[in-house]
């Protein structure tokens, strides 16, 4: 008898952990509300690669691995926080004195440390420091969303330009430029391009200085976390100490494999899902993003055409973003060139994951090239040049209209 | 030559006096004994079985009266000395000599020792201690699934070459033989119970849980994120010192343990790409050379007294980067410090113990922000032993409910470019019953539950079941 009571109450306590077991035992997330995870329609031999380049990409370096000697982050994933925005603490900079509307013009300071300052260095070596220069410009950036990167790759350049408007002849104010750039020696086209005097057009980055995703990729293992690679061999040093040293894991320190895995881990990292598309508040709100011609940089759509990877193919990509330069304004400007783009230029920042990366950053999103904006609203506020009629639009709204865009914003 | 070493032997014969009259000098607060007396007491044949009541229901920690008389004569047998007790009920007596409660001397196997008068003759005991598990964890939903763990393998040895000078060695075999470490290895010479020469590869006594880890001992499966994370037991590393203990009052026992170790290594940043982790200061290079040529010192001093009451003081000093090559400075010499409180007490059926440790670590400037220069963290454990007695064949057996509280914050600041806290934190919850069909055996099943804080404040939690059995022999 008492055994069945014993029975009986296990029993029980299993009923109640079974009703119960999202506290107890945890939960996964729901898929709208994170960033990661593969594109729809990878076959297993792609989902194996995926899975190779996600654990390479959160892999953090270590000074026997490589690091260094100056570096900024260990990992991409420090600054691709779960594959979405970079936290401020994890800002890189970059900076150079001249002209900023013309890169020829402007001198990177190779020779203290340029362009891209690396303020960490491995245990006895010296990190740089900003050199202590009149006019200096500082671009400071923090790492973007990294998602569904592969469908942006793969739009063609054709469909781009179509947004571009460089000499503004529907005068609403808003030009579109594309940046046109020095192809790395290690470049290797994915889609067709069509060179402008032996440049081609960027689309990464926050002035869109690189072509595509391996140049990003292979420029980021050895510019932020000083790890070379096949295709970029010489390891970073402190100009200013004069030599490399401490780091003494031999070169390569990633293979060409490694690059080119991530690389396809980038290209195959899922756009973000929406949530609550059809509640129509989000409708609502759209109308007015439309309306007060946000839209005309944030463009809500574009296609891709061929690409190598077939999930990627002929796919429409809700990116809102044109992938273009808009001069913004004195505020958001740094001063710094970049290819064509100039020192106020900024490539327009994909909206999508927009109501994701909250979660993914301790509850405080931060916004702009540089997370200086905390709030949706303060990212719009900070709008400006040809952006600004928008901006003023924008505020011009009644603010439950302003809100319903808002909501809009977070939706995507 | 010969006249060398008779002088010497005087000198030896005028030392031994001298600590004599130290004796007597504590003697004058408790009860001492010279080491000889202590020690035939030690070695007498074990005639009955000890005492296993819980710590709670016994008298408070009393110097055995007869023992505490100052040469007595120890010809009477009485129970062995080396015997393991607090959690497992059994009470240490004048000639106490197990220095710390769960620590290498107190573990059952040198109960067993059976050599009474053979005084200066070899002694030798083997023992050991085994772990194992099953568990299921998901994290966020997700989980690898079921798995078994060979936790550890660890073998003790002890001998007792002389009354003078013993040795106690421990080799431990992690997850089968992936890990094979000489975790200790440690010669004692006795000059008096107060006053222990030690040197060999020892367990730093930072927080009581690093000198007191043996699994059987506790009934949660995993040890205490403190005492891993800002302690990073188990850590050994080979050094030279000082312990002893004092008995200032009938039922209370004072004990210090120090000594100089070739110490952690840069591994703590080097080696961890989580951020500042101690426990990758430890390194097998640490056996044969000091990286820096500056030893580390480590020591703790307890007060034990009635009702199971422990409480220890302990830290660690020294510098773990190769600040220097030869004579050459070549960085500047980085710190590590860690403080540690350690405090455990029985009350009727329940035990409380706890320990806390906080650390603080010099970080050079190129790595300001990404590597913690402070972490701490606190564990304690509440033991109900809800029921004892007899069950069956099992004479002595037990059923313990044990729930455990761990904190650990690796990353104490805030974000220079926020003012936000930086995370790196976890928070776990531990609940575990566990079944003693014997003393030193425990079969146990737990429920845990962590939440995670990563380091910009993401919280992820991680739950799931263990059950285990961690057994000494
Ligand atoms: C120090 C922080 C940091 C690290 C580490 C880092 N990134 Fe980035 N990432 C950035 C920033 C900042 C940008 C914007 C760069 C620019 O404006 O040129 C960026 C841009 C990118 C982009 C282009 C995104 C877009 O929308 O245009 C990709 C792809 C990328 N990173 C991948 C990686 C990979 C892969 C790694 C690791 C090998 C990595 N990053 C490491 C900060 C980082
Ligand atoms: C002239 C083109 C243009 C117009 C019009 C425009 N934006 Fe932007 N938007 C940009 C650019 C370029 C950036 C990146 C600026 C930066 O990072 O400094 C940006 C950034 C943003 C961001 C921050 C995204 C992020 O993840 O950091 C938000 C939000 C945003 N825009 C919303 C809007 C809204 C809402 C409107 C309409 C009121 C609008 N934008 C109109 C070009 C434009």
């Amino acid at each position: 008898m008492s055994w069945m009571f014993r029975l009986l109450c296990l029993w029980s306590v299993w009923m109640v952990c079974g009703s119960g077991c999202g506290v107890l035992f945890t939960e996964e997330p729901r898929r709208e509300t994170v960033l990661d995870g593969p594109i729809d329609g990878l076959s297993h031999a792609q989902l194996q690669t995926f899975k190779v380049g996600d654990e390479e990409f959160a892999r953090v370096f270590t000074p026997a691995t490589g690091l260094g000697p100056i570096f900024v982050e260990a990992s991409c994933l420090a600054c691709h926080t779960a594959d979405g925005k970079g936290h401020p603490s994890t800002n890189l900079t970059r900076f150079g004195v001249g002209d900023p509307t013309d890169a020829a013009r402007f001198d990177y300071l190779l020779h203290l440390g340029g362009p891209q300052l690396q303020h960490r260095a491995i245990l006895g070596y010296q990190a740089e420091k900003l050199p202590n220069l009149e006019g200096l410009a500082r671009s400071v950036r923090s790492a973007p969303t990294v998602t569904g990167l592969g469908l942006i790759e793969a739009i063609p350049e054709s469909e781009i330009l179509r947004y571009a408007d460089p000499e503004d002849k529907d005068g609403d104010g808003i030009r579109g430029r594309p940046n046109y750039v020095t192809p790395p020696s290690f470049f290797e086209p994915v889609i067709e391009h069509t060179p402008k005097d032996g440049k081609i057009m960027g689309r990464f980055g926050r002035k869109a200085a690189a072509i595509n995703l391996l140049q990003q990729v292979a420029e980021a293992y050895l510019n932020d976390m000083g790890i070379t690679s096949d295709f970029l061999m010489k390891d970073l040093h402190n100009p200013l100490v004069g030599g490399p040293s401490g780091d003494t894991a031999p070169d390569p320190e990633v293979s060409a494999a490694t690059v080119r895995t991530v690389t396809f881990y980038m290209q195959t990292l899922r756009p973000p899902s929406r949530r609550s598309a059809e509640d129509p508040v989000v409708k609502q709100g759209e109308g007015f993003f439309a309306q007060v011609g946000c839209a005309k940089c944030h463009v809500p759509s574009m296609k891709t055409g061929k690409s190598a990877i077939e999930a990627l193919r002929e796919k429409t990509v809700s990116l809102y973003s044109d992938l273009l330069l808009h001069d913004m304004g004195p505020k958001l400007a740094d001063g710094y060139p970049e290819g064509q783009a100039t020192g106020n230029m900024w490539r327009t920042t994909p909206l999508w994951g927009l109501g994701v990366i909250g979660n993914l950053m301790g509850g405080q999103p931060f916004y702009l090239h540089d997370g200086r904006a905390k709030t949706l609203k303060e990212a719009i506020d900070e709008h400006g040049g040809e952006a600004q009629k928008s901006r003023d639009g924008f505020f011009a709204l009644s603010s439950a209209e302003q809100e319903a865009l808002l909501v809009f914003l977070r939706s995507l | 030559m010969k006249q060398c070493g008779r002088v010497l032997l005087s000198v030896g014969w005028w030392l031994r006096r001298w600590f004599g009259l130290l004796g007597a000098c504590v003697a004058f607060f408790g009860a001492v004994e010279p080491v000889h007396a202590q020690e035939r007491a030690e070695y007498a044949p074990p005639t009955s079985r000890p005492s296993s009541l819980p710590a709670s229901s016994q008298k408070a920690d009393t110097p055995n009266q007869k023992a505490d008389t100052p040469n007595q004569k120890a010809d009477t047998p009485k129970a062995p000395i080396f015997q393991y007790e607090g959690n497992f009920g059994k009470k240490p007596t004048a000639a106490d000599t197990p220095v710390v409660r769960g620590g290498i001397y107190d573990r059952p196997y040198i109960g067993r020792l059976g050599t009474s008068e053979a005084l200066g003759g070899m002694s030798i005991a083997l023992g050991g201690y085994t772990e194992f598990l099953g568990r299921y964890i998901l994290q966020e939903g997700l989980t690898d699934g079921f798995s078994f763990e060979a936790r550890r393998f660890n073998l003790f040895v002890f001998s007792s070459i002389g009354r003078f000078v013993r040795l106690t060695a421990e080799l431990e075999f992690e997850q089968g033989t992936s890990s094979i470490a000489l975790e200790t290895a440690l010669v004692d010479f006795r000059f008096h119970r107060a006053f222990v020469l030690r040197g060999g590869i020892l367990l730093p006594p930072i927080g009581r849980f690093n000198i007191a880890h043996d699994g059987p001992r506790y009934d949660v499966i995993d040890r205490p994120l403190v005492s891993t994370r800002v302690i990073p037991s188990t850590y050994s590393d080979i050094g030279f010192g000082a312990t002893g203990s004092f008995f200032p009052a009938l039922g209370h026992k004072l004990y210090y343990e120090i000594y100089a170790v070739n110490g952690l290594r840069s591994g703590i940043i080097n080696d961890s790409p989580e951020g500042t982790r101690i426990a990758r200061g430890k390194s097998l290079a640490i056996f044969a050379a000091n990286e820096n040529g500056s030893p580390a010192l480590t020591g703790r001093i307890a007060y034990a007294g009635p009702s199971g009451l422990e409480v220890g003081f302990s830290g660690y000093v020294g510098i773990y980067n190769r600040y220097r090559d030869g004579a050459e400075e070549i960085d500047r010499a980085l710190w590590l410090k860690i403080f540690a409180v350690d405090a455990e007490i029985s009350l009727g059926p329940v035990t409380i113990r706890t320990e806390a440790a906080v650390a603080w670590i010099d970080i050079p400037d190129g790595l300001v922000e990404l590597f913690a220069d402070t972490q701490w963290g606190i564990y304690a454990d509440v033991i109900w032993e809800f029921w004892k007695g007899r069950l069956g064949f099992l004479r002595e057996s037990a059923f313990r409910l044990v729930g455990r509280v761990d904190y650990v914050d690796l990353h104490v600041g805030r974000f220079a470019s926020t003012g936000q806290d930086i995370g790196d934190e976890t928070l776990r919850l531990t609940l575990a019953l566990s079944f003693r069909p014997y003393e030193g055996t425990s079969l146990r099943v737990e429920y845990q539950h962590s939440w995670l804080t990563d380091r910009l404040g993401n919280v992820a939690r991680r739950a799931g079941v263990q059950f285990g059995v961690a057994t000494y022999f």
